[in-house]
């Protein structure tokens, strides 16, 4: 459906993306990890045709290169930035917009109306948007993103500061698009998301894709252990054995076998607090593979694991 | 192609749906021009029609019959002035000090003695003006050199006042020891002769039954009509009519709506840009140039609108455009022209107020040199040549030559080919500009 074969793309001396080839089926949702400054949104640019790679090849489903204004009619793209007219009304804006891809009369009209239902905005298609909540904004991104009904869809952080209600209707209706067939890119930096939405996540950092797979399988590639930390109630007994580090009444360590660590723990005595085990995770994958926390702004050491 | 106009034309709509809706531009695009019109037409509407009123104070320390006499001219001279004859020296000095006089004129002792009468010595008028009313030095002096002249006629026209006036002179030219005698002699012939005529002007009038004297003026001034008048009609073409203040202020204030029209959509650009919908255009199966179109045409569309606002609004005041055929090409000159200034200027800056600062600093030196602002005559002579390559100059030139200059199709051609020309130009390099920066 889409191919994007090792492409590469610099501003002056800034190697923003590094030879990133990645595919797209239809009705599969492809998680875009990566923090601020990552490659992200140069390799988003590039698929929506907005800029062209210095080298490598882009092929929108059917269509082509995507810098052929006919090829974008396969895309749709809701940016991070809400890209609306504030002082239309939300049916304007969506009118306009499929006017532009060249929809009229009965056709047009469907077509708005389906956006409106699928932003949940039909009570309020005649208000202007500038009275409108951050959530419902971030709706009719989306649905603008739609009108044409494109194939493959790129959502760059389509959940920037909406609220848990909001988030919950955008995961239902993207999940609807990918059940009808829709391609979709979902550029984040959330691991919630990215883990219930998405089949397969690329993790993209310094321009570079880091790694491309199913979520399970990248945890289990390169989730590492499961990390234990128990609060005790009083000193362990001297003869028994601890996994991990003991200080100040903590204990932490890490392992494969969380809950058999801890049985053997209780049986040799030990009593405790607290105990929280947190299991791999796509948080963890990330530090695993960048040697930093996706949503630390600015560069931070590694906690532990590879450098990026 | 047709597609292109579609999508150009979609675009152009929703670019003035937007304007429609954003107050501020509006009132710019469409409130300054208006206002700018109103009021330099009521300027020089009041210019024309003797409105502009100066407050003058007249002192008659004198109080004789041709003191007066002369105070009575000059109230009348022109009526429309505030004269104030009340007053005494001390405070009409001071009212003119403070600046509630333009002048104060004061008749001193002995003024009507001598006063109109040529062949004595000249009176003394004592005149004071408001040191910051300077352009108003030379009004007053020529109404007071008006008012003069008048009472000269007037003393003419009274033989009797006149007769004994003349007597008195040749009386004091026969004692008087200091002059020569030959010129005593020649000027005692020269006041007895004029003596004689007067006799023989009473005589005459006696003869008529009237009373008058000789009317005369210095000189008549008749105005010369400069505007074409061979194509009137039978029942007083509305064509033919005078113009009023409205034909010379409406295509200034015109080329000021023009101005905020293209600002406001020069700014327009960046501003998609700003909020991000310009991505969403940009994402579109649109060419950049389709995207230029379409600015261009709402630019084009905004700018002829409110030509024609302009033009519908001095017409209800009175104006009567001579050549309304005219009016066609040079609202679509005009408009093409500006459009093309405004595409470029779309592309100079990267935020809101760069564009803007951009755009209105480039309005303020094309209204200055282009007349927008000062009319073309009152700038030096260095700056009108600068004029001649400001499409200002040329788009006020069209607009009154369709208003009340009576340009010829030839006329018109030199403007039109130059604002064509201008549009075109500008049209291409904004368009290769912006192409390059979507």
């Amino acid at each position: 459906m889409l191919t994007v074969d090792d492409v590469y793309k610099s501003y002056g001396d800034v190697e923003a993306v590094r030879g990133v080839s990645l595919s797209l089926a239809p009705g599969e949702i492809l998680g875009l990890l990566g923090p601020n400054g990552a490659g992200k949104s140069t390799l988003l640019g590039m698929i929506s045709g907005l800029l062209a790679p210095d080298r490598g090849t882009i092929e929108l489903p059917g269509a082509g290169d995507p810098r052929d204004p006919q090829a974008r009619r396969s895309l749709g793209l809701a940016p991070q930035s809400l890209s609306l007219y504030e002082e239309l009304t939300a049916e304007e804006n969506l009118r306009f917009l499929g006017t532009l891809y060249g929809f009229s009369g009965r056709q047009l009209a469907g077509r708005v109306e389906y956006c409106l239902e699928l932003a949940g905005l039909e009570a309020r298609k005649r208000d202007r948007v500038t009275t409108f909540s951050g959530g419902m904004k971030r709706r009719l991104n989306l649905a603008c993103a739609l009108i044409h009904d494109p194939p493959l869809l790129l959502l760059d952080e389509p959940t920037v500061g909406v609220d848990p209600q909001t988030r919950a209707h955008l995961f239902d209706q993207i999940e609807r698009l990918r059940d009808n067939g829709k391609g979709v890119i979902y550029a984040t930096h959330y691991m919630e998301e990215a883990s219930r939405l998405c089949r397969r996540v690329a993790i993209v950092d310094h321009g570079r894709l880091l790694a491309l797979d199913r979520v399970q399988d990248l945890i289990e590639r390169y989730g590492g252990q499961s990390s234990v930390r128990i609060v005790l109630k009083q000193q362990p007994p001297p003869s028994l054995s601890l996994p991990g580090t003991w200080q100040d009444g903590i204990v932490s360590w890490e392992t494969d076998t969380p809950l058999d660590d801890l049985v053997r723990l209780a049986g040799g005595g030990l009593e405790w607090e607290e105990v929280a085990i947190r299991g791999p995770d796509l948080e963890t994958v990330f530090l695993k593979l960048t040697g930093r926390s996706l949503r630390d702004d600015t560069e931070q050491p590694a906690a532990h694991g590879a450098g990026g | 192609m047709i597609r292109v106009w579609r999508t150009a034309t979609t675009l152009a709509t929703k670019d003035l749906r937007l304007l429609m809706r954003d107050r501020l531009a509006l009132f710019f695009v469409v409130g300054i021009p208006i206002l700018y019109g109103l009021f330099f037409g009521a300027i020089s509407g009041a210019f024309q029609s003797g409105d502009a009123s100066l407050a003058i104070a007249i002192v008659d320390e004198d109080q004789s019959p041709w003191s007066k006499r002369f105070v009575e001219i000059l109230k009348k001279e022109p009526e429309k002035n505030e004269w104030r004859t009340s007053m005494t020296r001390r405070e009409a000095l001071d009212a003119c000090r403070r600046g509630d006089l333009v002048a104060a004129i004061v008749l001193p002792r002995g003024f009507g003695e001598n006063a109109g009468i040529f062949f004595q010595e000249a009176p003394t008028l004592l005149v004071a003006v408001d040191p910051s009313r300077n352009a108003e030095k030379g009004l007053v002096t020529g109404i007071l050199m008006q008012a003069m002249g008048k009472l000269a006629a007037d003393r003419l026209r009274d033989q009797t006042s006149m007769k004994q006036s003349l007597d008195e002179s040749i009386r004091r030219l026969q004692s008087d020891t200091s002059m020569s005698l030959p010129s005593r002699l020649a000027l005692i012939a020269a006041l007895k002769s004029f003596r004689n005529f007067f006799d023989q002007l009473q005589q005459t009038s006696d003869e008529n039954q009237t009373e008058q004297g000789p009317d005369f003026e210095f000189v008549h001034i008749e105005q010369l009509e400069i505007a074409r008048r061979e194509k009137t009609d039978a029942l007083g073409s509305p064509l033919s009519n005078v113009q009023t203040a409205w034909d010379i202020s409406f295509p200034q204030a015109t080329i000021w709506g023009i101005l905020g029209c293209a600002t406001t959509f020069a700014v327009s650009l960046v501003r998609e840009r700003r909020q991000g919908s310009l991505l969403r255009l940009q994402v579109a199966p649109l060419r950049p140039p389709t995207i230029v179109a379409g600015k261009a045409l709402a630019c084009f569309v905004s700018v002829v609108a409110v030509i024609t606002m302009m033009l519908v609004l001095g017409m209800a005041l009175g104006m009567r455009p001579r050549r309304p055929l005219l009016l066609i090409p040079a609202m679509l000159a005009t408009a093409f022209c500006f459009t093309g200034i405004m595409a470029c200027i779309a592309t100079i800056g990267k935020s809101e107020e760069s564009v803007s600062g951009a755009a209105w600093g480039a309005n303020i030196v094309m209204a200055m040199f282009g007349g927008g602002m000062i009319p073309l005559a009152f700038l030096p002579s260095w700056m009108q040549g600068i004029g001649y390559v400001d499409p200002v100059r040329w788009a006020i030139l069209i607009l009154e030559g369709a208003i009340w200059r009576e340009f010829t199709w030839g006329e018109a051609a030199v403007p039109l080919a130059v604002l064509s020309s201008v549009g075109i130009v500008a049209l291409a390099l904004g368009g290769t500009i912006l192409r390059r920066k979507l």
